[in-house]
């Protein structure tokens, strides 16, 4: 090959790529419009009918209409956001509208289908519309080898509220195949304070420090008030910092009184700082006056991000604890600039 | 003699040739590579649990850092956009760099400042001295920090990490937009994978763009030549560019305009470089270093689509001083960490990424400012073929276009912003006009920040001059 025919290869080359890639894009967009006015066509005729359906005073499943498989389709997307937004009777009924349909049966078997997202969203449909025959299939997903599967999983799990699932979502945290902490979490949250009996279980040993920590962090949200001396438990022996500094955080938004001892001891013993930060925020929430000694002496600790805390937590205690953070401030010694802050931003606040 | 020249001039001419061929290929494997994940995120996008990071109770924190310098025509329209950000919990600490003009008086009457009492540690270096604190009056997470001017933007961004209380830092330009749900999506990956340091998001050129509230609320293509291509080259290069790095686990570079990362890891490597240009790309780098240096499992990520946008020069005079800073900002990273490069401990960064911008990034202007009157030489003195000479051209240029026109089609078919046919045809006019004219413009201004660097000459603040925000009628 000559280079002057080179030179037209080339040429032409670049510009029929250019030409395809141009026309592409154009078509691409002329299709998405099209396909976003169809869609918004049969979305104008299936949300009348559903909103209808769940106006009237004894819904009838049977008495709506799907006529094609993108108004299906339709149905199960409108009815996966309104899920998430309906409570009571209005939410009962369209769970019952799904199940006539067939929607909710249809996604139990999607759940096996070789498509990742497909999986995914089945997950999401059934966590939505809180459909308990699915825990075994969801708890299934948890070990999904695509990621986002496995947190689709989760969530749902949460939203079904069926405690049983607590084990499977701690044990998610471990493993080849997890589930981010944060996932997991919220799972259990949605499940509520029915969780917190198997959450006491999670401190165990044989779980995870990941797990342990989240078990001790959502005991303290959920009012496991019966599992206290598993958390004082916790502050004082477990070797991972983060379930300890969880353990405390626990026990202080419990308001947990005898749990002050523990804290103070665990506020001068205790090397890692994050543990530290956590037990004076809980000793601040416990309020009273037998905790203003540790605190004052964290004030003054030479640590910034500790004396900050320590301020904060003063504050919390109550007019004792306040009249100790203003006599440390006027003192004018360590701790004295955060002292000021705080009482300045308290009054701010004021 | 003659045949000596001849052979020289053939054989840098076979250079360049090749030379472009993989610059551009370089370019379009990255973008193939975006475009995939790109679109597995949009698949993925309606599961993807944002809501429940912002409902989640432990979600971390995120100290969203500002520095300002002479900012007063957009500092109030971006801080109400930082402050309507959805998160569940937050504060915005803009640091105002000894403003000479109006950017703190526009703050304080807009958000009632009050003077108030606020203890900064000194966790990382800093130059310039803080005269004030200010917070509004009725309350709320914002906190503006006046200092005296350093000269460098690294200065105002240390003192805001130092006043930054919470656990991620998400570094702002002051002249960008964040969207509502932009920190719930790039704070994603650190909640899914516990080994992640910092995550940057897409950022986007505003210019054109319709603002309301601090918000985008349409996307437009501006109305000069030079802001339409630079739109181009934000798509291609920082948005599906590092989305590829991202994807190679070789991202170097999260722009200063909206990046977030750990603080403790930032307050580790000992902030931001206070005498480096590119200090935001020097960050990354040096926490590649320590990470890699001390054997710890890490991860840098890019989501593409926490939208930022920022308001792009407007004038060649201000780009070209824009440019000439990242190129000698690029020239310090590289030089500053020259041992990292090709040498195997620092995995993908030192022998993939590195080599590239040193190659590819830094030695571009001189290529291609070279190449093309070399070719013309040749040509004139009749020792180039000329069809050899016009491959070359086809390659450099047609090949450019091409790429260009790669990226305009993967925003095209994913996150679609720019509604209007218009704009379409706008941005396939751009991906023509950028590689005639406007790209061998920003080569040589490339190549005078090389020469800058070369010379050690130092260079403080970009000062860019603002045209503000296209605002949307106010009732």
């Amino acid at each position: 090959m000559t280079l002057a025919s080179s030179f037209v290869a080339a040429l032409v080359a670049i510009s029929v790529l250019l030409v395809v890639l141009t026309v592409a894009t154009a078509g691409r967009k002329a299709v998405r419009a099209a396909r976003d006015r169809r869609g918004a066509r049969v979305e104008a005729a299936v949300r009348p009918a559903l909103l209808g359906y769940l106006a009237e005073d004894e819904p009838d499943p049977a008495a709506l209409e799907i006529t094609s498989r993108a108004a299906g389709r339709s149905l199960e997307e409108l009815s996966t956001g309104l899920l998430t937004k309906l409570r009571g009777e209005d939410r009962r009924a369209l769970e019952r509208l799904l199940a006539a349909h067939g929607v909710l049966e249809s996604a139990r078997e999607r759940t096996r289908r070789p498509g990742a997202v497909g999986r995914a969203r089945a997950a999401e449909l059934l966590g939505a519309a809180a459909h308990e025959p699915a825990l075994p299939e969801l708890t299934m997903l948890l070990e999904d080898r695509d990621p986002d599967v496995r947190s689709a999983a989760a969530r749902a799990l949460g939203k079904l509220g069926d405690p049983a699932a607590v084990p499977a979502l701690l044990t998610a945290l471990e493993g080849r195949r997890t589930v981010p902490a944060g996932v997991v979490t919220m799972g259990l949250l949605h499940i509520g304070p029915t969780a917190a009996a198997s959450l006491v279980d999670g401190l165990d040993s044989r779980y995870s420090p990941a797990a342990r920590a989240i078990a001790a962090e959502l005991l303290g949200r959920l009012g496991g008030f019966q599992s206290a001396d598993e958390l004082i438990g916790a502050l004082r022996a477990d070797p991972d910092p983060g379930v300890r500094a969880a353990a405390a955080r626990a026990l202080g938004r419990m308001g947990v009184p005898r749990a002050v001892a523990p804290l103070e001891a665990a506020l001068i013993e205790e090397q890692v700082p994050a543990v530290r930060y956590s037990t004076t925020w809980a000793l601040g929430e416990l309020g009273g006056t037998r905790g203003l000694a540790g605190l004052a002496a964290a004030l003054g600790s030479g640590d910034h991000a500790l004396a900050r805390h320590a301020a904060d937590a003063l504050v919390a205690c109550g007019p004792s604890g306040r009249a100790l953070l203003e006599r440390i401030a006027d003192a004018g010694g360590p701790g004295a600039p955060e002292a000021r802050e705080t009482l300045g931003a308290v009054g701010a606040a004021r | 003699m003659t045949s000596v020249v001849r052979h020289a001039v053939v054989g840098f001419d076979w250079f360049v040739l090749v030379y472009f061929v993989l610059l551009n290929s370089g370019y379009l494997v990255l973008i193939a590579i975006a475009s995939m994940d790109v679109a597995r995120w949009m698949r993925r996008f309606s599961f993807a649990g944002h809501d429940d990071i912002f409902a989640n109770p432990l979600t971390p924190g995120v100290s969203v850092l500002v520095p300002a310098f002479n900012e007063e025509l957009s500092i109030v329209e971006s801080a109400h956009a930082m402050l309507a950000v959805k998160y569940p919990e937050f504060e915005v600490i803009i640091v105002d760099d000894g403003s000479t003009d109006a950017t703190f008086e526009r703050l304080r009457t807009a958000f009632d400042l009050v003077e108030v009492e606020r203890v900064i540690p000194n966790d990382v270096p800093t130059i310039g001295a803080v005269r004030s604190v200010h917070a509004p009056a009725d309350g709320g997470p914002l906190l503006v920090v006046r200092k005296d001017n350093a000269g460098r933007r690294a200065d105002p961004l240390n003192v805001g990490l130092n006043a930054a209380r919470l656990p991620l830092v998400c570094m702002v330009d002051a002249d960008s937009l964040l969207e509502e749900e932009s920190l719930l999506r790039v704070v994603k990956p650190f909640i899914d994978d516990h080994r992640v340091v910092a995550t940057g998001g897409a950022i986007r050129a505003a210019n054109g763009s319709t603002v309301e509230r601090g918000r985008v609320v349409d996307a437009t293509m501006p109305r000069s030549w030079i802001e339409r291509v630079q739109v181009l080259e934000y798509l291609r290069s920082f948005l599906l560019g590092r989305t590829g790095w991202s994807r190679l686990g070789a991202l170097l570079i999260i722009s200063g305009a909206f990046g977030v990362f750990r603080r403790d890891v930032v307050v580790e490597v000992g902030g931001l470089d206070l005498e480096t240009l590119g200090e935001d790309a020097e960050l990354v780098t040096r926490i590649h270093r320590m990470t890699s240096e001390q054997g710890r499992d890490f991860r840098v990520a890019f989501v593409a689509e926490p939208v930022c946008w920022t308001e792009v020069p407007h004038s060649g005079a201000i780009l070209s001083r824009q440019r000439r800073r990242w190129s000698q900002g690029l020239a310090e990273i590289l030089w500053k960490h020259r041992r990292m490069i090709l040498n195997p401990h620092y995995g993908r960064i030192g022998l993939v990424a590195l080599p590239y911008y040193f190659l590819f990034e830094l030695i571009g202007p001189i290529v291609e400012l070279t190449g093309v009157p070399i070719v013309a030489l040749g040509l004139a003195f009749g020792l180039v073929d000329p069809a050899f000479a016009l491959v070359v051209v086809a390659v450099a240029l047609g090949y450019g276009m091409f790429v260009s026109l790669s990226a305009l089609a993967v925003e095209e078919f994913s996150f679609h912003r720019y509604r209007r046919w218009r704009d379409l045809g706008t941005g396939i006019l751009a991906a023509m006009v950028e590689n005639v004219g406007y790209r061998q413009l920003h080569a040589w201004w490339r190549l005078q920040g090389i020469w800058r660097f070369v010379r050690r000459k130092e260079t403080g603040w970009g000062v860019m001059t603002r045209a503000g925000f296209n605002l949307a009628a106010q009732d």
